[in-house]
């Protein structure tokens, strides 16, 4: 077993089984995996791997994907309800949806036995045993928008529609931020490419993931995603060269979710 | 298309303490059992899991120096002398660390026929601060880097690298912020409204945020804890609230693993 907590490669991550953090916290971590080297490939090949690791050691390991899917619903909902501003009462249809939809996410679970470095330009996201091929925050978003439509008034959706935009923005220009952070320590970049940067990855990079990023910033010497076709017409010669002389690894996010800290609102149950 | 290598693993999410049983057993080594420590125990300890007597340390701070002359060269934009300066200077910070490691090993040698369960703090007090230094960076206000490019530099130079210096502080502070609260949202959700408010509480409230190190979220949680609770209460709901508590409870117990690391001197 790999015992550097921040680096944890997936066929050690499979030998570990569930990883037991001290002082009785659980925690989540991204493991990134997949990375193609070919230019512009790079964020079809990102793999999520989430891992919920419940303090009692009794837990059951084949409903980790599905208790997971569960937290990031409800924290979905209790979204819902603050924008919507909806009594309980009016939760309830919304709560029975989500109820299918969750069903229905858990569908996508595969054995994560059955990833391996080949898999191809897959999203997974899994307990230790079970992996789904979508990022699970984007999939919990995009259903809780979905089974929304029917069920609330349209101003309502529409106020829950772009609070869902606003915080997507907030946190593709988190990545974005910790993208060129990473690029400027690497290469040292002038202010004109900085800022060319981020305009450009602020407009463009749609699959910016801050929580993959956050992985990066845990010193690592392979080089994270990027949309490298976006980002190379900025760079002078020589901070093509650099870029170039990184390894590009393949990476797993790897996610401990703990349910203590989370709002605590089970809609669906 | 080419495949690489399934390699990099990393760690954090949401934003609470990220500590393994292993960072625990290098903070508490006297919590251990019965064990024979060797100098290469003793490495790990500075080097943090390091195996190879910090080689890929020497090359890592070599690398970092070379990045941050070409950082300094492309905002002020170094002729050779200033260049050869700064490159000796960085030299010297990475060769004066490892003369300390050195010196750190030749006196955990003296104590290691000695060391037992009961005394092996000693060895590990040798070791922590060498591990701090590296953590916080060599190249720090005390370095000769840092000197040298206060003598090398002109007037003009100075200037502007100086703000250079201030700019990028302030992003590293905001990302910091920025990326606990994405984090946060996550678990408790939170409207743009309140995100809003958040984010200007924590950037009026929150200072000395400016390190690259992957505990800087830790810092902002710990930070967190001494801003008074009303400001939170004013911001959030009270199922929000509960969430929010438990989680500052968390930046509490993180001021221990900061310390260590050097980034907390309360």
């Amino acid at each position: 077993m790999n015992n550097r907590f921040d680096c944890l490669p997936l066929d050690r991550h499979r030998q570990a089984g569930p990883m037991r953090l001290s002082i009785g916290l659980v925690i989540a971590c991204l493991v990134l995996f997949g990375v193609h080297a070919e230019t512009g490939e790079c964020q079809d090949a990102v793999v999520v791997v989430a891992d919920l690791v419940n303090q009692d050691e009794d837990s059951n390991e084949e409903d980790e994907a599905d208790l997971l899917l569960r937290l990031l619903i409800n924290t979905e909902l209790s979204l819902v309800k603050r924008v919507c501003e909806l009594s309980d009462d009016q939760m309830a249809p919304i709560v029975a949806a989500a109820t299918v939809a969750h069903k229905t996410l858990a569908k996508f679970a595969v054995n994560i036995e059955e990833l391996d470095d080949e898999t191809p330009n897959a999203v997974v996201f899994s307990g230790n045993s079970k992996a789904f091929t979508e990022n699970p925050f984007r999939q919990v978003r995009a259903e809780v928008a979905k089974l929304l439509r029917g069920l609330v008034t349209d101003q309502k959706y529409h106020s829950y529609r772009k609070e869902s935009r606003l915080r997507d923005e907030y946190e593709r220009e988190t990545a974005v931020r910790l993208a060129i952070e990473w690029l400027d320590q690497k290469l040292a970049l002038s202010v004109e490419q900085r800022t060319a940067l981020h305009r450009e990855l602020l407009e463009k990079w749609l699959d910016a993931d801050y929580h993959a990023w956050d992985a990066y910033t845990w010193e690592q010497p392979g080089f994270p995603p990027l949309p490298q076709a976006l980002i190379e017409p900025i760079f002078n010669s020589t901070q093509r060269a650099k870029l170039a002389a990184f390894q590009q690894e393949s990476i797993h996010v790897h996610i401990y979710h703990d349910d203590s800290m989370t709002i605590g609102e089970d809609w669906v149950k | 298309m080419t495949r690489l290598p399934l390699a990099v693993g990393i760690a954090v999410v949401f934003w609470f303490p990220l500590v393994s049983k292993e960072t625990l057993a290098r903070a508490q080594p006297i919590a251990q059992q019965e064990m024979v420590i060797g100098v290469e125990q003793f490495d790990a300890w500075i080097f943090q899991g390091g195996n190879n007597r910090g080689q890929s340390t020497r090359e890592m701070l070599d690398s970092r120096t070379t990045q941050e002359l070409m950082r300094i060269n492309q905002i002020v934009e170094l002729d050779d002398t200033q260049m050869m300066r700064l490159r000796l200077a960085g030299r010297g910070d990475v060769k004066r660390f490892f003369d300390r490691v050195e010196a750190a090993r030749r006196k955990f040698f003296e104590i290691q026929p000695k060391l037992t369960r009961n005394n092996i703090n000693d060895a590990y007090q040798l070791a922590m601060p060498l591990q701090q230094e590296l953590a916080a960076g060599l190249f720090g206000p005390m370095s000769l880097f840092q000197k040298t490019i206060s003598s090398t530099l002109d007037d003009h130079q100075l200037e502007t690298w100086q703000r250079e210096i201030e700019r990028a502080d302030r992003l590293r502070a905001e990302r910091a912020i920025k990326m606990t609260i994405a984090h946060m949202q996550r678990q408790v959700p939170m409207t743009a409204d309140q995100r809003s408010k958040l984010s200007d509480l924590l950037i009026a409230k929150i200072d000395g945020v400016k390190t690259n190190d992957q505990y800087a979220q830790y810092l902002v949680q710990y930070r967190m804890s001494k801003i008074p609770r009303e400001a939170f209460t004013d911001i959030f709901d009270g199922e929000q609230m509960k969430a929010i508590d438990r989680s500052i409870q968390r930046g509490r117990a993180m001021a221990a693993t900061l310390r260590q690391r050097g980034m907390l001197n309360e």
